[in-house]
């Protein structure tokens, strides 16, 4: 009865998460504020005409974003023209119209655009751009000594610093490239000199910087503007009303000041939205919410992302106990295969957590059951090791005490064996169970959720509180399960095996 | 009457090396035998032989009337108690546990499923055994080597088999546990009248526990027989240079 009760829960905490499904409207977003508040604004459209929507927030970057909206885990996505002709159609022409001849045979529609642009610029300090004369591109030429902290994407797209560094002639002693978030600030700390930044950047601003001129003409369009899929309108009455409401609703000035709010006074994305709106609708915004307190937030975030992070862990440790352990014994009864088990358990475990779990969103798709899939994989090792490695260690004299008394394979292994070897396969559980919970908190870029979801809010806003309120949970959590098995240890083997 | 264990020109080797030589021993069913000589001498090797642990090279086993081979070695098995150094029990069982491991697990057998039985049958073992209800309810770990040594016998003995194998049972205790262990287990073998071989490196040993005792060397049994056999009739020069290489007490006070 109890071993039944136990695989009811189990059971009950896996089908949530698979049986997510619904028939309102996903819109994704990429990990950085605007695209964030780009999203919510679109929410709160649809809802406003009627419809349904969610917000699947900080879908990593482009290609993990624009594979999820291809295999429809989400069906819009805020993008900008530039970035859509670069890393979507590869072209270097950005022109709405050839853009929309691109994707429609992929089955994709652009909306008309927002209002705003977004490009690239490179950013220095005022003071800097004082003391050197800089106000062009091409006055950076004269200083080759000047750092340059640049975003990783930057670095790496034709149209970002190859491309710009080829048509400017620039060849600067010193690169680096570093997370854009983080590259603000090295630039304050004066680290770097030269950071490459977007024109609706909250924190030109804040950091006093200048954007210098792009006197080459060399940056392409980043008209904002919705990608979506081509049937949504038609599936969506709601969705097809809130493309008539788009175009133009926002100038860059605005999109400005909704990055401040957001990135600067810590409002919420979903708040800073509805402000928006309500505005537009000739509402008075509403106060701007002061930031909650870091305790409060603390606990929201334990009341908000906790389970999720417990179920992911869980029903991953499950799996991945109810395969290792059968694995390990298999290992420890046929030498040969047990070689070939250990090695590939092992080769998993070196793959980069992040790239585990971007490798199943073809199969999987972005979510719950890609990171469940890949945190199953990651716990296996600890266990099918330490099962591989309790079983062998029993002495070969007890080994053969137990086959001289008798006992079948199936009964020295389920009475004797697995028994003897216990403790150290718990201890194996014990390390996946922590493993998981560390490696959960990285499900958050393919949109699991969990504690990493405030980590990497917290990333992409550069805000420390935020990144705490998921950190500090997170590995509460990890000395709770610790604990945990601790308690599972004394109560469950036998005092001989302690 | 027909012997109980008959092992026919059996020989095994591991690697190329013989570990036994083509040796036949036939032990009766109430026979004490000691199998004795040096380290390595292939002693051990002969008991896993008759529990089917070692498969022989060439020649056969028989257990009664069953040729031991892999197809009948589980239900050999059952037929004997085996009893190894420091005992073999399981670190994860109870001493009551370890010893009524099989019987839980056997319905149809000697002893049954029957609580009421299997509880008489621990409290008939260890009174043989001596060992209080109190030792019973402790792990190995909890225990002296005399007392695991007992709980292993008990063990051996509680599918009342036919056959008691022990492999140097006494080979790790001191001095007195051992003394007061051998006495008790020079009892329990009389009271038990079963086929019991047992494997020891001591003479005194084996002249106190057996009735007949085999000298082993280099995998080959040189001269089974009683000790005054081995002492006045010796059928090699090692069985000479092995009974004479024991010194008495007599002898070191000279």
């Amino acid at each position: 009865m109890k071993r039944a009760a136990l695989w009811i829960t189990l059971i009950g905490l896996f089908f949530p998460a698979i049986s997510r499904a619904d028939q309102s409207v996903k819109i994704g977003s990429k990990r950085f504020t605007e695209s964030y508040i780009l999203a919510e604004i679109i929410v709160g459209l649809i809802e406003a005409n009627g419809g349904s929507a969610n917000h699947e927030q900080g879908l990593g970057a482009t290609a993990v974003a624009f594979r999820a909206l291809q295999d429809g885990q989400i069906d819009a996505l805020p993008e900008y023209t530039g970035t859509l002709a670069e890393a979507i159609v590869q072209s270097h022409d950005g022109r709405l119209e050839s853009l929309r001849a691109a994707l429609a045979p992929k089955g994709f529609s652009i909306s008309d655009p927002i209002g705003f642009q977004n490009t690239y610029a490179l950013a220095v300090t005022k003071k800097n751009a004082a003391s050197s004369s800089l106000a062009t591109i091409d006055d950076l030429k004269a200083h080759a000594d000047l750092k340059f902290g640049l975003s990783n994407e930057f670095v790496g797209r034709a149209d970002g610093w190859p491309g710009l560094s080829a048509k400017y002639d620039l060849h600067p002693k010193n690169i680096s490239s570093m997370d854009h978030a983080l590259s603000y600030e090295a630039i304050a700390r004066g680290t770097v000199d030269v950071v490459d930044a977007y024109t609706t950047d909250a924190k030109i601003a804040r950091y006093d910087l200048l954007t210098l001129i792009d006197n080459r003409a060399f940056f392409p369009p980043y008209d904002a503007v919705l990608v979506y899929r081509s049937d949504l309108p038609n599936r969506s009455p709601a969705f097809a009303k809130m493309l008539t409401q788009l175009p133009h609703l926002i100038d860059e000035d605005a999109m400005r000041k909704m990055n401040a709010r957001a990135e600067l006074d810590h409002v919420s994305f979903a708040q800073v939205a509805s402000d928006f709106l309500a505005e537009k609708n000739g509402g008075v915004a509403k106060a701007s919410g002061t930031r909650e307190s870091f305790a409060h937030g603390l606990w929201n975030a334990i009341v908000q992302y906790g389970p999720r992070h417990l179920e992911l862990v869980l029903v991953a440790l499950f799996f991945s106990t109810l395969l290792g352990v059968p694995l390990g014994i298999l290992a420890y009864a046929n030498p040969r295969a047990g070689g070939a088990i250990l090695a590939i358990t092992g080769i998993v475990q070196t793959i980069p957590s992040l790239a585990l779990f971007c490798f199943f969103i073809p199969v999987l798709g972005i979510g719950v059951v890609p990171a469940l899939a890949a945190l199953f994989l990651y716990g296996l090792l600890p266990i099918v090791r330490n099962t591989h490695a309790g079983l062998s260690s029993i002495a070969s004299d007890l080994r053969e005490a137990a086959v001289a008394l008798g006992l079948t394979a199936m009964e020295r292994l389920r009475y004797v064996e697995l028994p003897l070897a216990s403790r150290t396969i718990l201890a194996g559980v014990k390390t996946s169970a922590v493993v998981a919970v560390g490696s959960a908190t990285i499900a958050a870029f393919i949109g699991a959720g969990g504690f990493g979801e405030p980590i990497s809010t917290g990333l992409s806003l550069n805000d420390v509180p935020i990144i705490l309120q998921g950190a500090i949970p997170a590995a509460g959590l990890a000395l709770l399960v610790q604990g945990f098995f601790e308690l599972v240890e004394a109560r469950v083997l036998p005092r001989s095996l302690r | 009457m027909p012997p109980l264990v008959r092992l026919e020109a059996v020989s095994k080797s591991f690697a190329g090396r013989a570990v036994i030589r083509t040796t036949t021993l036939e032990v009766g069913a109430s026979e004490r035998l000691a199998l004795i000589g040096p380290s390595g001498c292939g002693k051990s090797t002969l008991l896993k032989m008759i529990l089917g642990l070692v498969v022989p090279d060439t020649g056969t086993i028989h257990v009664g009337d069953v040729l031991v081979n892999a197809a009948s070695a589980r239900e050999v098995r059952r037929r004997i108690g085996y009893v190894i150094q420091d005992g073999g029990l399981f670190q994860h069982l109870t001493a009551e546990e370890n010893v009524t491991l099989v019987a839980r697990l056997t319905d149809s057998r000697k002893i049954g499923a029957n609580a009421n039985h299997l509880q008489n049958k621990v409290k008939e073992l260890s009174e043989l055994a001596h060992l209080s209800p109190a030792h019973l309810a402790r792990y190995p770990r909890e225990l002296s080597g005399g007392e695991r040594q007992r709980v292993g016998l008990m063990r051996a003995l509680m599918l009342d088999p036919d056959v008691l194998l022990l492999d140097e049972p006494l080979g790790a205790l001191d001095p007195i546990v051992r003394a007061k262990l051998q006495e008790d287990l020079r009892n329990a073998f009389r009271a038990l009248k079963k086929c019991v071989i047992f494997v020891t490196h001591d003479l005194g040993e084996a002249a106190y526990l057996a009735d007949s005792i085999a000298i082993v060397n280099a995998g080959k049994i040189l001269q089974k027989g009683a000790m005054h056999e081995l002492l006045h009739s010796p059928a090699d020069p090692f069985v000479t240079e092995f009974v004479g290489a024991q010194r008495s007490l007599a002898e070191a006070l000279r």
